[in-house]
């Protein structure tokens, strides 16, 4: 339905302040009509690479480009309002004087005063914003005020949309809702996406494409399954879930069958189910009910783990449990990272 | 969303209502004496001869002063604060300075230098052989001349709002305003200036009722506006209850520039920015046009600051004036200041934590301490002598100089609140649940939570209160006690006097000693930008 | 439990008291080294001489002198407001109006000392004893002297006339000057001649009233009008200032006393002073009265005033020597006060701003 846009190329990204590197060698493409996640701790450079392409701020080297055009290398910058970025920001950043319609509409001045209106309408339709076009800023929830924001950065159809945490503010309800709305119309305009969160269920959950930052370089790029299951390192790994520790040695010789080599297992919470027939016993330290899930704490002699399991009742501490291993959720990392 | 306790503890209020009580007391003495005693032959004369007159003229001044002020601040603030040119950072708190400048010295100084007889004009009929009759030039005694003087003095206000409204709180919606393709002039008219409208229509606002209250320089230039027309009434009939009367219209004038700028404050909420965004990217100038944007900043200056200064030293020079006398009207100066600023930044502090936490039942200060500041200090004078007159004491000692530091709490207490509330707004609301959850409560929450909090915001708003009863003139020729002349007092005698080159050197020295804290203010003002970074 | 806003009051409260303890008091009568004889003034002139002429006093009677400088109005009010509690035991104005005004308010008491009556003749003291002259202003004409001659300014009346249009500079009417002046017509000519005077005024004005008379007197020297009204001092400080430019604006004008017709005189203002009704020793105020009458006492007065002294004499201010001679007028100076108000509504409807 809507064109098809090219994709933005990000190659050899390098950014500095005052000698500090903040941005390395970073390269990444973002697809058409997908939600690329960027994850990493704070202090990794996401907020710098949204501001380079968004051309707040010069690179140093490297570049970046919209299929054919470029938009930022070391001696080209096109600035911020000739780049058609859309851009999504924490706290919305919604016009204060003017309303919804207004709002949604600002970008679009290139279009007669009936098509920008026409424009706005459908945005404002797609976003499930219908009742609330002449209302201000002010007097939206939340999340009214989120999707308004998308709705705002993607009316111009812009060649890239750029979101910082666009959903962390936002009660856990609304942002389900709000972000299924607001990602299924992202997906629909066929515009490459740009989502910087640093909740890793969100980007696993929600995005086409997971970027993993560490220290101003990207660690890994690749299907958030993928990433999961197969992550290229322990900063990754730990970057999108949990990761426990475990000593080969700790284990019995005949749950070893079908494990990494390494001396040091790094493994996933759900790789320990609890089994009647499982060939390691374990004490309980403690127990919690986490909603749908029950979080157990283990131990036996120096080994402790923590496992999840569907329980109608929670165990006692004290009581023993029979629990197996899946080596699928055994992580085999390369070794140079282990 | 943000919702404060409801706190309901009668101490608290009645605290409130007395220190309200307090700070209206003087413009209700003097409102009260108006509408009794006034009403005289003068009144009846003023209102079929003088009333129309006075107003209109007083409107003019106005509507041109804050023209003057917007077409002056708004443009520097917008460029100290979106592009880099040369100087850049010395301009952008350098431009706070004229604050340290009274309105009636730039009146002094400029009517000299501008007069047909001051050196421009006469530079002028030199280089050209004309005669005083041949040629039009621009004259500072008229209602343009001081709307001139008193632009001039006043931008600065508008200027400090403006600049913190571009740089902090609206700078995500600039950045957002870019995104979506405009730039320059496109984004000033359509995102910066009614983004910035809330802050910009307070610093107005406070400009016009200092405009609205200013005696010195209009009297001085010979403008009749009701400012004038309340001590002509006063002086050339001898009643000061139709002086009174006449405040009123003046208050009213004033509290309509206050209604107007909280509701159209109200009409638009306000933003607030998470730290990400605040660090503006600025603009770097081509060389031409920064040095034009530079040459723009020095002029307003040159106008404002160093022409004036600059002619009120060589008047001093030429006429070789003796520094005699001027320790103790200085030591006065800064004790009355320092001891205005003590009570008035009080009552400020107890008015915004008020407020803060409980909104309901902090108006009645809000509206006293507006009508302070709306009150001319010549009203504020009379209100203090009607009270000390009930009182059946005289003005002497220790009771003399309460009174002033009182008057000086009511006219100034809503300078001082500005700064607090912007301070107090950038807390996070959850902050006080927080105080709360780990049981910090009472006294204990003041000292540890909202002093550390509001610290930043209390320093700007001492040094504004202190610059501004430095600069305070009539209600100190009023009430001051034997022997506490100010500078202020000083540089009004002989200026009133037609002693211009007497009056230069306490005039310089209110300039001077304003100007460190203005400088102080300045600065901070300047780093609040940086420091989120 | 919120107890930080009354602790903040007394807070607020006990640092304000603990400043005040601690500030130099000069001022405070009720220290008991004030027990020698304590004379307090209120006076509406600011002059650096008018401390040496204090000091003087003090050497010379051991009384201590106590002074209060602010605008006539204010004084007035302050004393008002003071009552019977009010210290003050002089009030000096430069102005008989002002002085009049501070009787009619009941703030002065009548005084029947020989020696006063003998030193100040009636024409400058109130008629029943309640103030007395102590120096002398003349309002007068400061003129160019390339446009006008002598002759075409000898009356008030010729100001009005239509040659002089275009040619008069004069500040605004709401200044004592003006309508003390204005307040002499009125009771010379009639309230129909004067205000018909006063639009003949304004009809010929060069620009509109601005500044002060030392304005006007520039404005003359720089051509922009021909002739100026004006009190007589501000001429004389040009001529003795110590700046250059200031003497040559003295220097291009020329001083000429205009009268209100024949004999009736020229119109002479006055500083003077009035002894309070809550004067405890009354006595003592007449004493420094009478010194300010002795030729030290004039001149101290009018040594940096430029003021004329009250009596015609051999004292001789620098600045005034081309000061011409004139009569004074001799109507009684309640008058400036009692018309005063009736002259601002005059001045009012003429359109003199």
């Amino acid at each position: 339905m809507s064109p098809v846009h090219p994709p933005l190329l990000i190659a050899g990204l390098t950014k500095s302040y005052a000698s500090r590197a903040v941005l390395k060698d970073v390269t990444l493409s973002l697809q058409p009509g997908e939600v690329t996640a960027l994850v990493g701790p704070s202090g990794a450079g996401k907020t710098t690479l949204m501001r380079l392409i968004a051309g707040m701020e010069r690179v140093d080297q490297g570049s970046i480009q919209s299929g054919e055009t470029l938009l930022s290398a070391a001696d080209t910058h096109l600035p911020t309002e000739r780049r058609q970025i859309g851009l999504v920001f924490q706290d919305f950043a919604l016009f204060p004087h003017l309303n919804v319609r207004a709002n949604i509409m600002f970008g679009l001045a290139r279009l007669a005063k009936p098509e920008r209106r026409r424009v706005a309408d459908d945005w404002i339709d797609r976003l499930a914003l219908g009742d609330r076009a002449s209302a201000f800023p002010h007097q939206l929830s939340g999340g009214e005020q989120q999707r308004v924001a998308i709705a705002r950065a993607m009316a111009p159809d812009p060649r890239v949309l750029l979101m910082d945490e666009p959903f962390s503010g936002l009660d856990p309800e609304l942002r389900h809702t709000s972000r299924s709305i607001a990602l299924e119309a992202i997906r629909q305009a066929g515009i490459p996406a740009l989502l910087v969160t640093h909740d890793p269920v969100e980007a696993l959950a929600h995005a086409d494409t997971v970027a993993v930052m560490q220290h101003g370089r990207l660690i890994q790029v690749d299907a958030p399954d993928h990433l999961y299951m197969r992550p290229a390192s322990l900063a990754v790994a730990t970057a999108l879930g949990r990761v426990q520790t475990l000593h080969r040695s700790a284990l019995p010789e005949h749950m070893l069958a079908g494990l990494p080599a390494d001396e040091t297992l790094y493994l996933r919470p759900e790789a320990l189910t609890l089994d009647p027939a499982g060939g390691l016993t374990l004490r309980v330290i403690a127990a919690h009910r986490r909603g749908t899930l029950c979080e157990l704490t283990l131990a036996a002699g120096d080994l402790q783990v923590t496992c999840v399991a569907i329980l109608p009742a929670l165990p006692r501490a004290g009581d023993s449990m029979r629990v197996s291993l899946n080596p699928a959720y055994v992580l085999r990392l390369p070794r140079a990272d282990s | 969303m943000r919702q404060p306790p409801p706190l309901v503890l009668d101490r608290t209020i009645a605290l409130q209502i007395t220190l309200a009580g307090v700070i209206a007391l003087p413009v209700l003495a003097a409102i009260w004496f108006g509408v009794t005693a006034g009403g005289g032959s003068a009144w009846s004369h003023i209102v079929t001869n003088r009333l129309l007159p006075y107003t209109t003229i007083t409107l003019g001044v106005l509507c041109l002063t804050g023209l003057l002020v917007c077409l002056i601040a708004i443009p520097l603030a917008w460029l100290v604060s979106l592009y880099d040119f040369p100087l850049r950072g010395v301009m952008e708190w350098a431009l706070v300075l004229p604050l340290a400048m009274p309105g009636y010295v730039l009146a002094y100084a400029w009517a000299d230098l501008a007069g047909v007889a001051g050196p421009l004009q006469s530079g002028l009929r030199d280089l050209t052989g004309w005669s005083a009759r041949d040629y039009w030039f621009p004259d500072i005694f008229s209602l343009a001349g001081l709307a001139f003087i008193l632009g001039l003095t006043l931008y600065p206000y508008v200027y400090i709002t403006a600049r913190a409204a571009f740089t902090t709180q609206s700078l995500a919606t600039l950045e957002a305003g870019r995104c979506l393709g405009e730039s320059g002039l496109r984004l000033f008219w359509r995102v910066g200036l009614p983004a910035a409208r809330p802050a910009i229509l307070a610093g107005l606002s406070l400009a016009l009722m200092e405009a609205a209250a200013d005696f010195g320089a209009a009297d001085y230039l010979g403008i009749q506006t009701l400012g004038v027309g309340i001590v002509r009434a006063w002086s050339s009939f001898g009643e000061p209850a139709t002086a009174a009367r006449l405040a009123l219209i003046l208050i009213m004038i004033a509290f309509a520039f206050l209604l107007v700028s909280k509701l159209s404050a109200g009409a638009a909420g306000s933003q607030h920015t998470s730290y990400r965004w605040t660090t503006p990217s600025r603009k770097l100038l081509s060389t031409p046009s920064g040095l034009g944007v530079l040459g723009a900043c020095l002029l307003c200056l040159t106008l404002a600051f160093g022409l004036p200064v600059m002619r009120l030293i060589w008047l001093s020079l030429a006429n070789d004036v003796s520094p005699a006398q001027l320790w103790s009207p200085l030591s006065s100066s800064l004790i009355l200041a320092a001891l205005g600023t003590g009570l008035a930044f009080a009552c400020a502090l107890v008015l915004v934590l008020a407020s803060h936490y409980s909104r309901t039942t902090a108006w009645p200060m809000r509206l006293a301490s507006a009508a302070g500041y709306a009150a001319p200090g010549v009203v504020l004078g009379l209100g203090g002598l009607f009270l000390l007159r009930a009182s059946g004491q005289a003005l002497t000692g220790g009771l003399a100089l309460g009174l002033l530091v009182w008057i000086y709490a009511t006219r100034f207490t809503a300078a001082g609140t500005e700064p607090l509330m912007a301070a107090l707004s950038r807390a996070p609301a959850s902050l006080d649940q927080a105080a709360r959850s780990l049981g910090v409560t009472g006294s204990r929450r003041f000292w540890r939570v909202d002093l550390p909090l509001l610290a930043p915001g209390a320093l700007a708003g001492s040094l504004i209160l202190f610059v501004e009863i430095l600069k305070e003139l009539p209600a100190t020729l009023m009430l001051r006690p034997f022997g506490w002349d100010t500078l202020a007092v000083r540089a009004h005698a002989y200026a009133s006097d037609e002693r211009l080159a007497s009056a230069t050197l306490p005039a310089l020295l209110i300039t001077v000693s304003g100007l460190i804290p203005v400088i102080i203010l300045s600065r901070q003002i300047a780093r609040t930008g940086r420091r989120n970074k | 439990m919120t107890q930080f806003f009354p602790r903040l009051a007394l807070l607020a409260a006990l640092a304000l008291a603990g400043c005040t303890a601690q500030t130099p008091d000069p001022a405070n009568t009720d220290s008991p080294e004030a027990a020698a004889k304590t004379l307090t003034i209120y006076s509406a002139r600011h002059y650096d001489t008018d401390q040496v002429l204090y000091d003087a006093y003090e050497a010379q009677s051991g009384v201590a002198i106590e002074v209060r400088e602010a605008g006539a109005d204010q004084l007035l009010e302050t004393l008002r407001a003071e009552g019977s509690n009010s210290p003050a035991d002089l009030v000096i104005a430069s102005d008989a109006g002002a002085l009049w005004r501070f009787q009619q308010a009941g703030l002065t008491q009548g005084v029947e000392t020989d020696r006063l009556n003998a030193l100040v003749p009636d024409r400058y003291r109130s008629a029943d004893g309640h103030w007395f002259g102590l120096s002398r202003r003349v309002r007068l004409v400061a003129y160019d002297p390339e446009r006008f001659s002598a002759e075409d300014l000898q009356s008030w009346a010729k100001l009005a006339s239509p040659d002089k249009a275009g040619e008069i500079c004069v500040r605004s009417s709401s200044n004592i000057y003006n309508l003390s002046l204005m307040a002499e017509m009125i009771e010379r000519l009639g309230p129909d001649t004067a205000e018909a005077w006063a639009r003949g005024i304004v009809a010929n004005m060069a620009r509109n009233p601005q500044g002060g008379d030392t304005d006007q007197i520039r404005a003359v020297a720089a051509g922009q009008c021909g002739l100026a009204i004006v009190n007589h001092y501000y001429w004389a400080r040009l001529a003795d200032s110590a700046s250059a430019d200031d003497q040559s604006v003295a220097a291009r004008t020329a001083l000429l006393v205009p009268d209100f017709g024949d004999g009736m005189g020229a119109h002479v203002n006055l500083t003077g002073a009035a002894i309070t009704a809550t004067a405890d020793d009354v006595d003592a105020a007449a004493d420094f009265i009478v010194f300010l009458l002795s030729p030290e006492g004039q001149r101290l007065l009018t040594m940096e005033t430029k003021e004329l002294p009250l009596l015609d004499g051999p004292l001789q201010t620098a600045g005034l020597e081309r000061l011409p001679a004139f009569t004074a007028s001799d109507i009684p100076p309640d008058i400036l006060g009692e018309n005063q108000a009736a002259a601002q509504r005059l001045f009012d409807r003429a359109g003199w701003n």
